[in-house]
């Protein structure tokens, strides 16, 4: 746009040519404005003031009254001149103020209104006309210098928005290639490599670094940097402390972005992380699942070359940046863990191989057949001696149930064990008749474990053993002791009888003399063998052929020796309280033998002139094993004055000699008749297998015989 | 009285014959075995047979003593040792007029065959 300088023409360009009474009209104007110059400049200075205030204007007022200052001098000035230059110099400056079109129209109407208001009528046409050729060159300098200064604001703004555009487009484009970058691999190194030589080649900065916490969480170490080598250099390895003292440092403990317009502000003098010809820098923390992992360090040789808005667009490269770096550690974390996986599972695999072998080792080896069976008792696996054992080939056995390899009157005791194995996981062993596939048939032992899968029973392991030889072993074993007992027996019993000729002999022998003491010495004689021969027959009717019931030993004894003294019938009162105890022949011997002592003699002397009285026999535990016998009679007693120990009789020479043998004690009271207590121990081991005593299941067994 | 000893324990046998004697009867014979029992019981025909239940050889005492009872009436009296209840029940088949257990005395021997006797008549 240009100015019609035709519109407005100068007084110098009217063309008319300037009379006197023009000069002298001029002159009486500058003079007239000279005089009112006072009141014009409040005037204008007034209204710029209202009307700026309300447009809220930056200028000052000193500004505002050299404005009004300037108008009416520079007026007077040109009157004065006709210097063109005068009107363009004074448009530029009301330009470079500021101020609008508007206000210049206001100062022009302030004019108008003085002039009206203060010029005498002839006066005021001249005047107004002077003024408005003024104004009009002044109004069209004006807007020619505004547009200019437009035009050159618009060039600026377009300028600066197409700078800001290809700055946003550079961030933009660093974004999308930092997103493919990171998206496009998972290997840690490669990635962070690779990003900051992607955002230092975008903006070509000084240097870009990528710093990463270490595993102790105290510590920011160096991992990837881009920019000139000798920078490079600089940083190398390094490892910082995350606290206030470095700005990597601070930037991870806040986790705070930042940028440094001037970085060689003394405060920074000292921090190992800038390097020397660095002017400004950007931090950025990297972030992950709201965990400081990084800080991304951008240092640029420019002074305030990052913008606040910087911070937020690269901060979103930065997040982006921080997750593909954790996805990466995940995924390398997750590859070690599969290889570790990987291992432990080689590693397992040759322990079942091992184990395999080895089991395979026994199954091949037992001399016992293992078969692994189904839910369905088939047999699924088997080793070499299974279907050898029931006569058939490897083919034939696989699929065969239980039930085949078992006599069919076998099957209800094998059920039991079946239910007995479901209850315990495992059955006890059982000796069955087995069946071959010949039909023939062996002994066998048997023995169920469960195979369970997740505590569900999927089979069986079972193993049997051919028992055959075992048993005919067994059947000799059981065949010799059988006729070993039978001797044993019949020796007893030779024994017995061999005593009862004994004692017919004496009998015999006796026939021969009239004396009746030889007779009396014989029947003792008798006596006592019968007392031994009772033993021997009580010894083959046992069933253990080595011990004695001796409670009912001395009820067959005594009855015996009851017999033998016929004139003691009805007058002398037996009583024998006899616990069910068990003596071998040695020590039953011995008793049985004292017992006819003491009995024969009570009844002998204890009850003279057909006294009448009782014999009491006693046998008892009175311990584990301790054994008390003892024999009582409420007779008449000893004779006064007589040592039972040191008596000559042959009887109570036999007690002491017998109770000696059984390294027993004897004890002798004679308060009420006479009472013989003797006490011996027996072998712990007879009265552990003593069916009828054992330690606490003593029987007493009271019986009364005359 | 003629009476018969069955014994196999000949010593044994010639006691209870001296006492027998000495009671005042007559010992027509004294058999061993159970065979010789019922050969000497045919034989001589004993009133009462003092017949041992236990015996050596093929023929227990009860058998032989069911062979005698079947030929001929005669009072049987059993001698024995300690007879199990089995042996007693068996032993009643042959209808025994008392079982006397070893060792037998003379007064039992005499008691015994005195109460047989008048039980008999």
């Amino acid at each position: 746009m240009s100015v019609d300088r035709n519109m407005f023409p100068a007084p110098a360009d009217t063309g008319l040519p300037m009379t006197n009474a023009d000069e002298a009209a001029y002159a009486d104007l500058i003079d007239w404005l000279t005089r009112h110059r006072d009141n014009l400049i409040p005037a204008i200075h007034s209204r710029l003031v209202d009307m700026l205030y309300s447009h809220r204007s930056t200028l000052r007022p000193t500004q505002i009254r050299q404005i009004a200052n300037a108008e009416i001098d520079n007026l007077i000035h040109y009157l004065t001149t006709h210097d063109e230059s005068l009107i363009s110099a004074q448009a530029s400056r009301i330009v470079d103020t500021g101020l609008s079109m508007q206000a210049l129209l206001a100062m022009i109407g302030i004019f108008n209104t003085y002039c009206y208001e203060h010029c005498d009528q002839e006066r005021l046409i001249p005047t107004l006309a002077q003024f408005a050729t003024y104004y009009n060159r002044y109004l069209a300098y004006f807007v020619d210098v505004r547009e200019t200064v437009i035009l050159a604001e618009q060039e600026h703004i377009r300028s600066a928005l197409q700078s800001s555009f290809s700055r946003y487009y550079t961030w933009l484009q660093t974004a999308a290639d930092v997103s493919r970058a990171v998206t496009s691999t998972l290997d840690l190194r490669h990635l962070i490599t690779e990003s900051v030589n992607l955002i230092r080649s975008h903006f070509d900065h000084y240097h870009v670094a990528l710093y990463l916490v270490d595993k102790s969480g105290h510590y920011a170490v160096l991992r990837a940097s881009s920019g000139r080598d000798e920078a490079e250099i600089a940083l190398e390895g390094q490892k910082v402390r995350i606290d206030n003292h470095t700005l990597v440092g601070a930037c991870a403990l806040k986790h705070e972005a930042r940028t440094i317009a001037n970085a060689h502000a003394e405060t920074l003098k000292r921090d190992k992380t800038l390097l020397p010809d660095t002017q400004s820098v950007m931090l950025l923390p990297l972030i992950s699942r709201r965990e400081i992992i990084g800080v991304l360090v951008i240092q640029s040789t420019t002074m305030s070359a990052f913008y606040d808005d910087d911070i937020t667009r690269l901060q979103t490269v930065a997040d982006q940046l921080a997750n593909a770096i954790e996805n990466a550690r995940l995924y390398y974390e997750l590859q070690l863990h599969s290889q570790d996986l990987a291992q432990a599972v080689e590693l397992r695999t040759l322990e079942l191989q091992k184990t395999t072998e080895r089991v395979e080792t026994i199954l091949d080896n037992s001399p016992d057949a293992i078969l692994l069976l189904n839910e369905n008792l088939e047999i699924e696996l088997f080793n070499p001696v299974a279907s050898s054992m029931f006569g058939y080939t490897a083919e034939e056995f696989v699929g065969k149930t239980l039930d085949s390899l078992i006599l069919p009157d076998q099957m209800s005791s094998m059920r039991e064990l079946l239910d007995e194995c479901h209850a315990n996981n495992q059955s006890r062993g059982i000796n069955f008749i087995a069946r071959r596939n010949d039909d023939k048939t062996f002994d066998a032992g048997i023995a169920l474990a469960t195979i369970r899968e997740y505590g569900t029973i999927t089979g069986l392991v079972c193993i049997i053993r051919d028992i055959t030889d075992q048993v005919k072993s067994e059947e000799k074993i059981k065949a010799s002791l059988r006729e070993k007992e039978v001797l044993l027996q019949e020796i007893h019993h030779r024994v017995k009888n061999n005593m009862q000729v004994i004692s017919s002999l004496i009998a015999l022998q006796s026939g021969y003399t009239n004396d009746d003491r030889v007779h009396q010495m014989f029947r003792e004689s008798q006596s006592r063998i019968r007392s031994m021969a009772l033993v021997h027959e009580q010894l083959y009717r046992s069933h253990d052929l080595a011990r004695i019931d001796f409670s009912k030993y001395i009820h067959e004894l005594t009855t015996n020796l009851m017999r033998s003294y016929p004139n003691s019938a009805g007058r002398i009162q037996l009583d024998v309280e006899a616990e069910t105890i068990f003596l071998d022949i040695d020590t039953a011997i011995p008793c049985g033998l004292i017992i006819n002592e003491l009995v024969s003699n009570a009844l002998k002397h204890a009850f003279p002139n057909n006294r009448a009285g009782n014999i009491h026999i006693q046998f008892k535990a009175s311990d584990t094993n301790q054994r008390t016998l003892i024999v009582r009679d409420d007779g008449v007693g000893f004779p006064d004055g007589l040592n039972v120990y040191r008596t000559e009789t042959l009887g109570m020479q036999l007690v002491t000699s017998l109770t000696s043998q059984l390294n027993a004690t004897i004890g002798l009271s004679q308060d009420d008749g006479t009472m013989f207590e003797i006490r011996f121990t027996v072998p712990e081991a007879d009265c552990e297998d003593d069916p009828g005593t054992g330690r606490a299941k003593t029987r007493p067994l009271v019986e009364r015989s005359s | 009285m003629r009476i018969l000893i069955v014994e196999d324990e000949s010593i044994v046998a010639l006691e209870m014959k001296m006492s027998l004697r000495r009671l005042g009867h007559e010992v027509v014979g004294m058999a061993t075995s159970g065979r010789d029992a019922v050969y000497l019981a045919s034989l001589h025909r004993p009133s009462l047979i003092l017949m041992d239940i236990r015996l050596r050889g093929e023929l227990d005492g009860i058998q032989a003593a069911e062979l005698i009872r079947a030929e001929m009436e005669t009072i049987l009296i059993f001698v024995t040792g300690q007879a199990d209840e089995a042996t007693v029940k068996r032993a009643q088949n042959a209808q025994p007029a008392a079982y006397l257990n070893k060792p037998i005395s003379a007064v039992e021997l005499a008691e015994t065959i005195d109460q047989v006797i008048s039980a008999k008549t």
